[in-house]
């Protein structure tokens, strides 16, 4: 075979190879993603002095740290049972008491996927129960009880704030 | 008086009618002589269609790259063009039943020797009409056994079949046929099974990691081609023959536990272009065509009918 018909063999495999495309755009597991909302503007929030650790982690080990405002987190699944529960502590001042921390805890079934060659297998979780405490937690919604690897928030956490009072509009002067 | 004048009008009547039936009885008669044979050559010796068809059989031709057919002169080397025919819808060159090519793509196997895990091969058979209008038929087998980079899953698909269908147009349709430029279009449908085994689940958090398989599942899908091939003559019946596809999943079944990764005879989802490259027989099937009727008066033929 000549040369130049051997460099026509060649060149396809060569293009093809280029035109393969890779990466996972969603989640590599299935992790639901709470938002933090207020309850009295129904709006989006970041709290600081938040500390969300699972309830029995290995080593108290800790989610969230309350040294940054947060104002989502990734909640994850225990894969190896049927409940999950998380402890939301806070560290602000006059709220710094553990009577006061907050527990939300899921129960699920569970179910294995394949969802691509990028992003891989997992388990996928339907959420069938819900239970939390109301300290400063005043409601959970979830929004999706399937829980994919679809990076959108599931889970809407609102917590009980203070809404400031709107200033008082200035005495009209032109009289 | 009266009876005999009408009866002497028939009778003039009647002679007179046989007589120009013997006239033209007289003109139909075929005469074999050299000035009748030569007539028809006499009559179309300024028509210039025939003088360009005589031309041609002498004379070699190229398509250029405006698709306009040049003749070059064997003798005097002259490049010339048929004005008569340019404006005309390009003729058939080649007859209907042209040719039947089989063909094995070994595009797959080439690519597994450089590192794919998924494919296996696949054989078509072509009908070649005209050489211009292609049919095809493909059908092949395709598996897949792929462990994920990350270890995570091992993916596999037994080995299944597939089959494709549709048809190439040849750009290239009045030329030599040693050298084809074609597009195509297909469809494409296998039914098939895979499954995920040794999947492992990790959650760093938790310190908790859990192994399970997926079970086996069956899927059927369907997908469209897109072409574009050249296909050139190697020796004798053999060429070879390269395609750049687009293809696209049209449609498919969805699983409980996720959509497959690899389709039989489509390959893996990502990218959308691919290829293939062939090892085509070539046989001819002119004999089951009509021959064709000359296009031309020969002059040597006309010489040898009036010696006989």
């Amino acid at each position: 075979m000549k040369r130049s018909s051997a460099a026509y063999l060649i060149a396809p495999l060569l293009l093809s190879a280029a035109c393969n495309s890779a990466g996972c755009l969603d989640n590599q597991s299935a992790v639901p993603l709470a938002r933090f909302y207020s309850s009295a503007t129904k709006k989006p929030i970041t709290l600081s002095g938040l500390e969300i650790s699972g309830v029995d982690a290995p080593n108290d080990s800790v989610l969230i740290t309350p040294d940054k405002p947060v104002g989502s987190v990734y909640l994850p699944m225990r894969s190896t049972k049927e409940t999950t529960a998380w402890c939301f502590h806070y560290t602000q001042e006059g709220l710094d008491d553990p009577s006061l921390n907050d527990t939300i805890s899921f129960r699920y079934t569970s179910e294995p996927f394949f969802a691509s060659e990028e992003c891989g297998a997992m388990y996928y979780y339907r959420i069938t129960e819900m239970e939390n405490t109301f300290h400063l937690v005043d409601s959970v919604v979830i929004l999706d009880s399937l829980i994919t690897n679809v990076d959108s928030t599931r889970i809407q956490i609102f917590f009980r704030t203070t809404e400031e009072p709107e200033p008082d509009p200035e005495p009209d002067t032109e009289e | 008086m009266k009876s005999a004048i009408y009866i002497l009008l028939a009778a003039v009547l009647l002679a007179g009618a046989s007589a120009t039936a013997q006239e033209r009885k007289r003109r139909m008669t075929p005469v074999d002589n050299p000035a009748t044979t030569t007539q028809a050559v006499n009559e179309t010796s300024a028509d210039t269609a025939r003088i360009n068809a005589k031309r041609r059989e002498a004379s070699v031709s190229y398509v250029d790259d405006r698709g306009k057919t040049i003749y070059v002169d064997t003798v005097t080397g002259i490049e010339w063009t048929d004005s008569a025919a340019i404006s005309r819808v390009p003729k058939m060159e080649f007859p209907l039943f042209h040719a039947l090519s089989v063909g094995i793509n070994l595009w797959d196997p080439v690519m597994r020797a450089f590192g794919q895990d998924y494919g296996l091969a696949d054989a078509w058979v072509e009908l070649s009409l005209h050489n211009r209008y292609k049919p095809i038929v493909e059908v092949g087998l395709g598996s897949a056994s792929h462990r994920s980079p990350t270890g995570k899953f091992f993916y596999r698909s037994p080995m299944s079949v597939f089959f494709r269908i549709g048809a190439n147009y040849n750009f290239l349709f009045n030329s030599n046929p040693d050298y084809q430029l074609f597009a195509g279009a297909r469809y494409g449908f296998a039914p098939f099974s895979y499954s995920v085994d040794d999947v492992v689940v990790d959650s760093p958090y938790w310190d908790e990691s859990v192994k399970f398989n997926i079970p086996s599942q069956n899927a059927t899908a369907g997908w469209f081609e897109l072409i574009l091939g050249l296909r050139v003559k190697l020796w004798g019946p053999i060429s070879a023959g390269w395609t750049f596809k687009y293809h696209q999943i049209l449609h498919q079944s969805h699983g409980r536990y996720g959509d497959p990764w690899y389709i039989p005879g489509y390959g893996s989802r990502k990218g959308a272009i691919t290829g293939s490259f062939s090892i085509v027989y070539t046989l001819p099937l002119s004999h089951l065509n009509k021959p064709k009727a000359p296009a031309v008066i020969d002059n040597k033929t006309e010489v040898k009918q009036s010696g006989q």
